[in-house]
């Protein structure tokens, strides 16, 4: 009896829709896995006797070195903003976090035309000095260049996790530590690592994410990894059956890697509950090491932002009269209102999600905000796989529909609308917005809900008048953080986009991978200064209320 | 009996025992209740069972011979008519006290809406501050607000959840006062959370002492405290 009772008082409006949203996540997602069991064509024994190998090798190459390179860059660059003091610390302290708002692929080829022989390096060196340099030390477009690309411009994710956590938990441990007469480096070795570890994997985990990810820069480049082998597999071989199996190889490394971040982490989580939260008292450079600090800022500064946004400032010069006309204007309204429009609904999902997983607080809920946010988890190159192959299913199956509104219609509907792209980017994006939503639920607390349900009001009356507006800046933020993502998103966009839909992030590559890397200065320069703005007020402004 | 709770049983998801055992009362029409008990024995959870914030495992409530809870019913908090002072108060932020007060009171028209509003504030003695937001309050002020919002939309039954434990030491006599003025003044059958013993002499019809979860006395003032 009491079994119908509960459930009739879950079922509502929230609950319905929260399922509905679920199920459409997981079903192109389940189809690559199952995919994975369905007996092999012969061009996947192609693949898997001459190409996995490589695929793989090279995946974990950049992975490994990637995590290595902006572990070390991230946690030095946190410890020594957060416990020394040295010019323009304060400066630093959130400019470290720019090269986040340069999307790697934009840095990628921006490095290239920097570098090449054409570039202003080269050309430099040949016309004042008369030098020729040895090309080979200058062709970025490598393993190696891949690797220096992710470093410099993923490196703030470990950065941003390790700093706060060293800020506002661990003074206590490290003033010990000095009282006890240990120096920098010991310190640094064997507490700050120690102790931050579960925040360093934090964010190293982010910046791995990330380069299963990426498509723009290892195609650029032309090395051949995941991402890149799926889309050839699909588009060259037309073979979208071993695309998937190849998906569904990289989606079981994406859950291994979660594994191991949540076993390497332990049941720490970032923060220690019971220490009081205090500032470590900073030390104050001797005048020489101060400067060395300085330096390894500004270099690091200036390879990750600074020079690459010159470059495109010089290049927008250079073709601007070329670039700004109509159909730019049409990147630009192309590019804006699918972000707005896709950022917009996937609040609106999360926000859906995120009430009935705080209302309800059972195993159901807790599932589905776990399936949310794996997602974000998920390569773009898998989702798009996922993707179209449940919308083409879906337009198969409802041929008949179509037939029977327009008896000439085409059997492909959905697929070649915009709505497979949204579609796509609600998948990939949800978490983030979700994430967002869900802390601001929780600063909130039930209360406010209760009172209102004691009050006469019921859940969706409550949600409107109560906890909406107590959210908004929660709502807000995840919209924007939304907005700039999908802003700069590439693999999906270009994949999944209809026929002559452009943005200016594909536009951007496509003119980069013409070998027209100083048309493509604008659109990325566009997507930089969104990126920035909006990093200046999250972290810039988040810091003054904490400071 | 008008309000009748019969084998009261609930388990928090999380906790090995169960928070209430068999919790069983019978309440006359316009009779003050206090329940007495320590920290974690259960005071709350009773309030949050009877206004339906939580789903019993088992037992019945009525109100005025309305099955609220049974096995086969459950009625959500909205349905119920109950209204309740929260022990921290939980006043709407983002509204006025007047926004506050009128925000039980959906199904009435605008001009009935205001007369209630000036009857509820003139029975807190809150005329002058229908316009300030909560964080512009003294805390015995606010608590007045939540009372008069609980009561605006003239529930048949109050519930009161420590509602002296935020304020000063001198200043929770003359609330209690106060309190058991406005509450006789209105007639209003009501149950209240304490755990100060003084609390209940004051203002209870009767006492409930509750210890982990279980009635262990119940009686007049006098009859339990001796
Ligand atoms: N949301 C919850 N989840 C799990 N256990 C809870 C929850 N709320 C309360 N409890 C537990 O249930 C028991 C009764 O709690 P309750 O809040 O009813 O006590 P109380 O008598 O109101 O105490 P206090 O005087 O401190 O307010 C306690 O042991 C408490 O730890
Ligand atoms: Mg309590």
């Amino acid at each position: 009896m009491l079994k119908i009772n509960k459930v009739k008082q879950n079922l509502n409006i929230w609950s319905i829709c929260s399922f509905i949203f679920i199920v459409l996540i997981i079903l192109p997602n389940l189809n690559i896995l199952l995919n994975f069991f369905s007996s092999p064509n012969e061009n996947w024994n192609h693949i898997k006797e001459y190409l996995l190998k490589d695929y793989i090798v090279n995946s974990l190459k950049l992975i490994a070195f990637t995590g290595l390179f902006t572990i070390l860059m991230g946690t030095s660059l946190s410890w020594l903003i957060s416990a020394y003091d040295f010019p323009f610390r304060a400066f630093f302290k959130w400019a470290l976090i720019l090269p986040l708002a340069i999307p790697p692929y934009i840095a990628a080829y921006t490095y290239n035309g920097l570098l090449n022989y054409t570039g202003v390096i080269q050309s430099f060196l040949r016309n004042s000095f008369n030098i020729q340099v040895n090309q080979k030390y200058f062709d970025i477009m490598s393993e190696n260049g891949a690797i220096f690309i992710f470093t410099m411009f993923l490196f703030p994710y470990v950065y941003t996790i390790t700093r706060s956590f060293l800020e506002k938990q661990s003074a206590s441990l490290i003033e010990n530590a000095r009282v006890l007469g240990r120096n920098s480096l010991e310190i640094f070795l064997y507490v700050v690592l120690p102790v931050s570890r579960a925040a360093i994997i934090g964010g190293v985990s982010l910046v791995i994410l990330e380069v299963l990810n990426d498509y723009g820069v290892v195609k650029y480049f032309g090395i051949p990894t995941f991402s890149t082998a799926i889309f050839k597999t699909w588009f060259a071989m037309g073979d979208i059956e071993s695309a998937a199996r190849l998906s569904a190889i990289l989606m079981f490394m994406v859950f291994t890697l979660l594994v191991l971040e949540k076993f390497l982490r332990g049941r720490k989580k970032f923060s220690y509950t019971t220490a009081e939260v205090r500032p470590i008292s900073r030390q104050k450079l001797n005048k020489s090491t101060g400067i060395l600090a300085f330096i390894y800022c500004l270099v690091i500064f200036s390879l990750g932002f600074l020079i690459p946004t010159l470059q495109l400032v010089h290049w927008s010069f250079l073709t601007y009269r070329k670039i700004l006309s109509v159909k730019f204007w049409g990147l630009m309204f192309n590019s804006l209102s699918i972000a707005l429009f896709s950022a917009g609904l996937i609040v609106i999902i999360a926000l859906i999600l995120a009430n009935y997983s705080r209302i309800n607080e059972n195993l159901i809920s807790k599932l589905y905000s776990k399936i949310t946010v794996v997602g974000y988890s998920i390569p773009g190159a898998v989702i798009a796989i996922g993707v179209i192959v449940f919308f083409v299913k879906l337009d198969n199956s409802m041929y008949w529909l179509y037939k029977l509104l327009n008896t000439n219609s085409d059997k492909l509907v959905l697929s070649t609308s915009i709505i497979m792209l949204i579609f796509a980017y609600t998948i990939r994006f949800l978490a983030i917005g979700y994430n967002s939503i869900e802390s601001g639920f929780e600063k909130v607390g039930k209360k406010f809900f209760e009172a209102s349900r004691t009050l006469g009001m019921t859940t969706t009356e409550t949600f409107l008048k109560v906890d909406l507006p107590m959210i908004k800046p929660a709502i807000f933020s995840g919209f924007l953080l939304v907005f700039v993502d999908i802003l700069k998103e590439l693999p999906l966009t270009l994949i999944l986009r209809p026929f002559n839909f452009d943005t200016l992030a594909t536009k951007a590559f496509e003119y980069a991978n013409d070998e027209m890397i100083h048309e493509a200065a604008i659109s990325s320069l566009i997507i930089i200064i969104i990126s920035v703005i909006l990093i200046y007020f999250f972290y810039r402004i988040g810091d003054k209320e904490v400071n | 009996m008008f309000i009748e709770i019969k084998g009261l049983k609930f388990k928090y998801k999380n906790s090995q025992e169960e928070t209430i055992k068999d919790f069983t009362l019978d309440i006359k029409k316009g009779e003050i209740i206090s329940i007495l008990g320590q920290s974690g024995s259960g005071k709350s959870t009773v309030l949050r069972l009877v206004s339906g914030l939580e789903v019993p495992s088992s037992g019945t409530i009525k109100i005025d011979n309305r099955v609220i809870v049974d096995n086969n019913t459950f009625l959500f908090p909205e349905k119920r008519g109950i209204g309740m002072v929260f022990q921290d108060y939980a006043l709407f932020p983002h509204m006025t006290v007047e926004g506050n007060i009128k925000f039980g009171l959906k199904n009435m028209d605008k001009k009935e809406k205001n007369k209630r509003l000036e009857e509820v504030l003139d029975l807190v003695n809150l005329k002058e501050f229908k316009d300030r937001y909560p964080y512009e309050l003294s805390g015995g002020q606010q608590q007045r607000v939540a009372l008069a919002r609980a009561l605006a939309p003239k529930p048949s039954l109050l519930l009161l959840d420590e509602p002296f434990s935020n304020l000063d030491a001198d200043l929770q006599i003359e609330i209690r006062e106060e309190l058991k003025k406005i509450i006789k003044q209105t007639g209003i059958t009501s149950i209240f959370v304490t755990h100060d013993r003084d609390d209940s002499k004051a203002l209870a019809d009767r006492v409930v002492i509750l210890e982990n979860g279980q009635i262990i006395n119940v009686g007049n003032p006098k009859e339990v405290f001796g």
